[in-house]
């Protein structure tokens, strides 16, 4: 998509005030730092070595040097400074910063984030100081005994062991992960991180560890085997209410078609079992069109359910 | 980028930098005299300054109107005040390592949105008046989350402007909504508006995940209104109402441990165990057991027994 003018000048009047205080950047490093290709910041230094203040000799025009990999501005003239932050720039720290203070569990963290977002306030025009109270973000997650050291142990790059209830296998099993790094979603917090039971990278949900400790000597294996599970399309119809569950797994969903009172829908994924049992979880109508081994694989399970009650 | 607009971005960034140097107001024929860019007849560079005005105020520049001597009737001038332009460092105060990585994790929040180039510019406005930002490590989850982008950026402008809204939403059935925005809520890794329905006259809350491609920003105004918080009927509801339960569950040895782990537990033969568990509602308890299949028996309440048998029935009579 072509930019328009204006983003270009947005992005060239916050370079000059970047490039001035952090001379010595490359083009690439520049284009990633502001989200942009090396041609197009090539192209915007290019346009303000002929900018500057009414008169344009070289005494008045921005004083750059220009290479590919050295990048400084000399003199910038009265850009020096960057333009005050917009009330969006404002909004998104802040809103940030407000999904922060649920899951922050250290008070001082918590102090800082607080001040951080009165700073942040203190600098938006009055009048808009409402506007801001009209969004708000509440990112609780469910909480978890073993949280911290997981936290700790991602950071200090160490191994635990922990207890896993697997809801995929019905099983508990000990194993021993190296973390990555932790996320929350849907309210759960997950860590994703490399299993050495099963050698691949899996996401594990806090509240189904049931105890976790640190391996301080553990060795990382150096090969991370990738999924063997092999990718099913899947075809269902749901009922219209069971919106809710293709919304919260959008990466499976490869095709969706929405009519009056159903709910069309392609499945792409390599957990069969999990899908088995999502789908027989769900409320209201669920039919599943193909393929045939799917199936009968889910009514199956519907009949074993039934056969304990007859 | 063509040249033209190469142009015009050069012309832009002439006209700020001259107005942010002059003490006085500039007016329009200096402009066209002194800065780079404006050429043609008088009529074309009239109609270029009047664009590029409304342009750098569109980027936030605060571009004042007025004259050097009130007591004459000059020709009104134009100028941009350093003050009103600039970031100032001591605007947000001294920033150690740790406020930075608070900062950076805010911006990241965001993920490939509106708010996340929003955050990101901020964070290069820093680094631009701080030495190279150092920031310390933390161990806080991003949280992830749900953002329809387009219809983000719709109802962000429409609250902003105060404007009246009009979609289709899409839960249970489709239907046609005409709201007046109030505010948007992020939770559980889901926006959500909540506004003021002209059909209904009340407040409401709307997924923006189901809110359609079609959404339509109005012209009128939206009246002033108190909201106190309440929102009388939520539509993003796919539960029935929450009744707790209390049920009495089998659970065969070495299988259903999420249940388990949510239960007070008691042997009852060398196959079963017996599960005692609370539940907030039928349709929690149905998807519990539903998810446990063969491993799993309702004993009580019998009402939900009955009312299970019958739920997994019309499952396979599908």
């Amino acid at each position: 998509m072509s930019e328009s003018s204006l983003d270009r000048t947005s992005r060239a009047l916050d370079l000059i005030p970047f490039v001035t205080n952090n001379p010595g950047f490359s083009i690439a490093e520049l284009a990633d730092r502001f989200d942009s290709t090396p041609s197009q910041i090539f192209k915007d230094l290019e346009m303000l070595f002929m900018c500057g203040l009414p008169g344009y000799s070289h005494l008045e025009l921005i004083d750059m040097e220009l290479s590919d990999d050295y990048v400084a501005i000399n003199n910038p003239q009265n850009l020096d400074l960057p333009r005050k932050f917009s009330f969006q720039e404002i909004a998104s720290l802040t809103l940030g910063l407000q999904a922060l203070l649920p899951i922050a569990q250290d008070p001082e963290i918590t102090k800082r984030i607080t001040g951080l977002m009165a700073r942040l306030i203190a600098m938006v025009a009055e009048g808009e100081r409402t506007q801001l109270e009209l969004f708000s973000v509440q990112s609780e997650v469910l909480k978890g005994e073993w949280d911290e050291i997981i936290a700790t142990a991602a950071l200090r790059k160490i191994a635990l062991s922990i207890d896993y209830l697997s809801a995929r296998t019905d099983s508990l099993t000990t194993r021993t992960i190296f973390p990555e790094f932790t996320y929350g979603s849907r309210g759960y917090l997950y860590t994703k991180a490399l299993c050495t039971l099963s050698g691949e990278m899996r996401h594990f949900r806090h509240d189904r560890i049931i105890k976790a400790q640190e391996v301080p000597d553990a060795i990382r294996p150096t090969q991370i085997r990738t999924s063997t599970q092999k990718v099913e399309s899947i075809r269902v119809i749901l009922s219209r209410r069971n919106l809710f569950f293709i919304e919260a797994h959008p990466t499976i969903v490869t095709s969706r078609a929405i009519t009056e009172d159903q709910i069309e829908v392609t499945f792409e994924l390599g957990d069969r079992e999990w899908l088995l049992r999502s789908l027989s979880s769900l409320p209201g109508r669920v039919e599943v069109v193909e393929p045939r081994a799917f199936r009968e694989a889910y009514h199956a399970r519907l009949d074993a359910i039934l056969a304990l009650y007859r | 980028m063509s040249t033209t607009g190469s142009q015009k971005s050069e012309r832009l960034i002439n006209l700020t930098m001259a107005l942010l140097a002059s003490r006085g107001f500039l007016s329009k024929s200096e402009i066209f005299e002194v800065v780079a860019g404006y050429s043609g007849s008088a009529e074309t560079k009239e109609r270029m300054f009047e664009r590029d005005k409304n342009d750098l105020r569109d980027l936030g520049l605060e571009i004042e109107v007025g004259t050097d001597d009130p007591l004459f009737d000059d020709e009104a001038g134009y100028r941009i005040k350093p003050s009103s332009y600039a970031f100032q460092p001591e605007e947000i105060g001294e920033l150690d390592p740790l406020d930075i990585s608070l900062l950076s994790l805010a911006a990241a929040h965001w993920q490939n949105t509106l708010f996340s180039r929003s955050g990101q510019s901020a964070l290069r406005k820093l680094e631009s008046v701080l030495p190279l930002l150092e920031s310390e490590s933390l161990s806080l989850p991003l949280i992830s989350q749900e953002i329809p982008e387009s219809r983000f950026e719709s109802i962000w402008s429409a609250i902003n402007t105060d404007s009246v809204i009009s979609f289709t939403y899409r839960a249970g059935k489709d239907s046609r909504r005409r709201v007046e925005p109030l505010r948007m809520t992020l939770s559980e890794g889901f926006w959500y508006l909540i506004a003021f329905d002209l059909e209904v006259k009340d407040v409401r809350r709307f997924k923006l995940i189901r809110i359609g491609e079609d959404l339509e920003i109005e012209s009128t105004l939206k009246k002033e209104r108190e909201f106190n918080g309440t929102i009388s009927g939520d539509i993003t509801a796919d539960r029935d109402p929450a009744v707790a339960i209390e049920a009495v569950i089998l659970l065969r040895v070495g299988r259903a441990h999420e249940l388990r782990h949510i239960s007070i537990l008691e042997a009852q033969d060398s196959d079963w165990d017996r599960a005692t568990t609370r539940f907030e509602s039928e349709d929690e308890l149905f998807e519990a057991l539903a998810v446990a299949g063969s491993s799993a028996i309702l004993i009580s309440p019998s009402d939900s027994r009955n009312s299970f048998i019958a739920w997994i029935g019309e499952k396979l009579n599908v």
